[in-house]
């Protein structure tokens, strides 16, 4: 299992409690997901491992620990809101929402045993199918919708709904995952952390700390996902809408219900532009008040026509003001318009029939030849330079005072090329940065295998000088080793010798005591062992000097001061420092006071009255 | 009167949370004071708190037991772990323990809130006349700092024990330009202070009805 692409993750048959990890299922910037055995009850499981890549790093003995003490705090206080959306989620059991299991530490980090949902993911789903119907799209978002519904009703907001926080199972069902955003509803102590998807989150998501949020937040979310589901592209992010709605009081946003026009049923495609609604008190406030805006499983238009390609750029292309088709002269032309049949009749529940886009521009009667050539001619102009394009544009968007069939005409075939020159452009830049990602992809592949075998080689060479040196070494070592036997029974004679010599010595120098304390007026000799030297290491230093401060030494207490207001060998405390000081200044130390003085001004005054009585109850000093 | 009453009105809108203080320039329209200025203000707001905390801590902040010093050190330990504190330091020779956790623990999310809504008009009587409209643009949270609680557990007479608690708030990332808070808001103090004698009593009644060898 740790493979390649999965540096970090566990190895496969690593055992947690009684979950045998079988295979990584994904790996994101907070953790590792798991497809895992219940040997208890004999089940796949999926497990969601905490591991957040840029603050905390796997050991080799496989628990997790923060990559810095700087980052220790960070990672404890992630790993507790790990634990909070466990926690979170186990209050919700309801089949489109990810049923969670249990949750536990171990490793140094957090586990949330999640059951294991067979299936695919909406946003491969999406990427695809590009489009689906309406009546496939109804039956992922009303489920969802219960789902949601009953999160809200408990006082919770997902804030992260989109395509890939939802999976689709086997037998169609959906399911709400990832949780990791949600908050209480009303009202919450932290600010939120910005999490947003581009395209799916809302305007108020990106600004507020958290009081503009609620259901009509998810809302949005649930109606950029459906527009994705019916236009193949997410819609335009809301910061670049704000500049728009900000900047000229136009929405820059082509509505859903121009862009699924004719293939989806117009109770639907309002429904989607009113949960997109830029200003959240425009939006359905309940998942309740959108539903009964929906159409319903049963209502669902099921046309079976194919999905028509709609242009990736349908969502960048500025709008007009929004116009009901009553009012030809002023709708934004539909980018998806077919030229085989540019004028069908418009209908409420498309028919296969009328699965063809419904007339936006003008009365039907066909183009005449002068109008293909102006047609031309403006086209040509369009892809020669933008800034005549967007003048012509300009002008093609004026309300015309009176209908002019030839110049509706004209504006529909032109907003055509712009809407076609736009799409191509995008999609031209996402291939060259598909590009760029694979080239530098690739090129970090071949400067990792270059390193690989430059390593390799120089692990052979290493190799083999290592079994060189080693058969020298065993050569010698033989010889030495003959030699050390024989050195040996010379030193064991020389030990038992010294031995003899050691208690003779012992002997003598205790007789010359004796003889020298029969001399009057003479001291004892001071016969107290010399203490032992520090050991380098700073806990163990810690632990030393801690051990002879107990017992009254005041040197041993400044160096414990000094020891804890450091922090080395111990967690720094300017609390515990001041008392040790104390401790020092009391056996007479002279340099505690100015320590401890110095330590003072970052302690509350209660503070050091609690240090102070700690200090008095340490043991009397040594004399 | 009625600036501050509108003031105050206002800030418990802008304030969701009151523990750090995170200042933030939310409104083009209001002018951010000097620094020094602002320093001035918070270094009252201090000052306002540290007076409560003592007082707190004077009332509350320590308590004899009739148990030996090492059975109270060891209920403390697992009192504050049962609250979500980690320990940080200890030595159950000398008596000393550090616990640590991200605020607002020792209390929940909803406890937080009744620190909010109690403390907020108090911190705009202080704040909202020296900074004036600038108020407004502060935010007060709990994120960004750590709590920390230093105790003493000492012998006390007749084989008794005395458990001393201190707090205190620590940023786990220093803001430059911003005054350093060291005293939590003074309902969160009370707040935390009863919830850990609380869970120390439930400890040590565990303990005492417990037979012996069955708790560490």
């Amino acid at each position: 299992m740790t493979d390649d692409a999965y540096p970090d993750a566990l190895p496969a048959q690593h055992r947690l409690h009684w979950y045998l990890l079988e295979r990584v299922l994904g790996q994101g910037g907070f953790g590792i997901t798991y497809l895992a055995r219940d040997t208890n009850l004999d089940q796949s499981v999926a497990i969601k491992e905490y591991l957040p890549v840029d603050v905390a790093t796997r050991r080799a003995d496989t628990t997790v620990r923060a990559r810095s003490d700087e980052q220790g705090e960070r990672y404890r206080w992630g790993l507790e809101r790990f634990i909070r959306e466990a926690r979170t989620l186990a209050r919700f059991d309801h089949p489109n929402i990810v049923r969670v299991l249990s949750v536990f530490e171990q490793n140094g980090t957090a586990y949330m045993v999640m059951r294991f949902e067979e299936g695919e993911n909406f946003a491969a789903l999406l990427d695809r199918k590009r489009t689906i119907q309406e009546a496939e799209l109804m039956r992922v978002l009303l489920p969802v919708l219960e789902g949601l519904e009953l999160v809200h009703n408990a006082g919770f907001i997902h804030r992260d709904i989109k395509p890939d926080n939802i999976h689709i199972r086997a037998d169609g069902t959906p399911v709400l995952l990832d949780f990791g955003s949600a908050r209480n509803a009303l009202g919450h102590a932290r600010t939120v952390t910005i999490l947003v998807a581009p395209g799916y989150a809302p305007f108020e998501q990106y600004y507020s700390s958290g009081e503009d949020q609620g259901p009509w937040t998810d809302i949005y979310s649930l109606g950029a996902t459906c527009y994705r589901a019916i236009a193949g592209v997410p819609p335009m992010d809301a910061i670049a809408r704000s500049k728009g709605v900000l900047g000229s009081a136009r929405d820059i946003l082509v509505p859903a219900s121009a862009v699924g026009s004719g293939r989806y049923s117009e109770r639907l495609l309002k429904a989607i532009d009113h949960a997109l609604e830029f200003a959240e008190k425009d939006r359905p406030q309940t998942i309740a008040e959108w539903r009964n805006e929906l159409p319903g499983l049963e209502g669902a238009a099921t046309t079976t026509a194919p999905p028509r390609r709609t242009p990736a750029a349908a969502a960048n292309v500025p709008r007009t003001p929004k116009i009901s088709q009553t009012e030809p002269s002023a709708v934004p032309n539909s980018p998806h318009r077919s030229p085989s049949n540019p004028h069908p009749e418009p209908t409420a529940a498309p028919s296969p029939a009328a699965a063809q886009p419904a007339p936006l521009g003008g009365p039907s009667r066909p183009a005449g030849p002068t109008a293909w050539l102006v047609a031309s001619a403006l086209v040509g102009a369009l892809l020669g330079g933008v800034a005549g394009a967007y003048a012509v544009k300009r002008w093609a968007d004026t309300p015309t005072p009176a209908p002019n069939e030839e110049l509706q005409k004209i504006k529909l075939q032109l907003e055509n090329a712009l809407a076609k020159a736009e799409t191509e452009r995008v999609a031209r830049e996402k291939a060259e940065a598909d590009k760029a990602r694979a080239e530098s992809a690739l090129a970090r592949s071949k400067a990792e295998t270059e390193r690989l075998a430059s390593e390799k080689t120089a692990t052979e060479k290493a190799l083999s000088e290592a079994t060189a040196r080693a058969r020298a070494e065993t050569d010698r070592a033989k010889t030495e080793s003959e030699r050390a036997e024989r050195e040996k029974a010379v030193a064991e004679r020389a030990k038992a010798d010294s031995q003899k010599l050691r208690k003779e010595l012992d002997v003598a120098k205790a007789e010359i005591e004796r003889l020298r304390n029969l001399i009057p007026g003479r001291p004892p000799t001071d016969t107290t062992p010399k203490p032992a030297p520090p050991p380098p290491d700073a806990r163990e230093a810690f632990k030393h000097y801690l051990d002879l401060a107990r017992r009254g030494d005041g040197s041993a207490a400044l160096k414990v001061g000094e020891l804890y207001e450091a922090g080395r060998g111990v967690a720094a405390s300017n609390n515990w420092a001041y008392a040790w000081y104390s401790v020092a200044e009391r056996c007479g130390v002279t340099a505690a006071k100015s320590k401890k003085d110095a330590v003072a001004n970052r302690l509350q005054p209660v503070e050091i009255r609690q240090a102070d009585k700690l200090a008095e109850s340490q043991a009397d000093c040594k004399k | 009167m009625d600036y501050q009453r509108s003031a105050m009105r206002v800030l418990r809108a802008a304030l969701p949370c009151v523990a750090s203080m995170l200042v933030t320039g939310c409104g083009e329209m209001i002018t951010r004071p000097p620094p020094e200025k602002i320093t001035e203000c918070f270094t009252q707001l201090n000052e306002k708190f540290e007076k409560a905390y003592e007082g707190i801590l004077a009332e509350r902040g320590t308590r004899r037991f009739t148990v030996s010093r090492e059975m109270a050190y060891d209920t403390l330990i697992a009192a504050l772990t049962r609250l979500a504190m980690i320990v940080e330091a200890h030595d159950r020779f000398a008596g000393t323990l550090t616990v640590a956790a991200p605020a607002p623990k020792p209390l929940s999310d909803q406890e937080w809130r009744e620190v909010v809504d109690t403390d907020t008009p108090m911190m705009a009587s202080v704040l909202c006349p020296c900074l004036g409209m600038y108020c407004t643009t502060l935010k007060f949270e709990p994120q960004d700092y750590v709590i920390v609680i230093n105790a003493t557990v000492l012998a006390a007479g007749n084989a008794g024990s005395q458990v001393s608690l201190t707090t205190r708030m620590r940023e786990i990332v220093p803001r430059p330009g911003v005054p350093r808070r060291d005293y939590p808001p003074p309902t969160g103090v009370r707040l935390a202070l009863n919830k850990i004698w609380s869970s120390f009593d439930h400890e040590l009644a565990a303990r005492q009805l417990a037979p012996p060898g069955s708790r560490r």
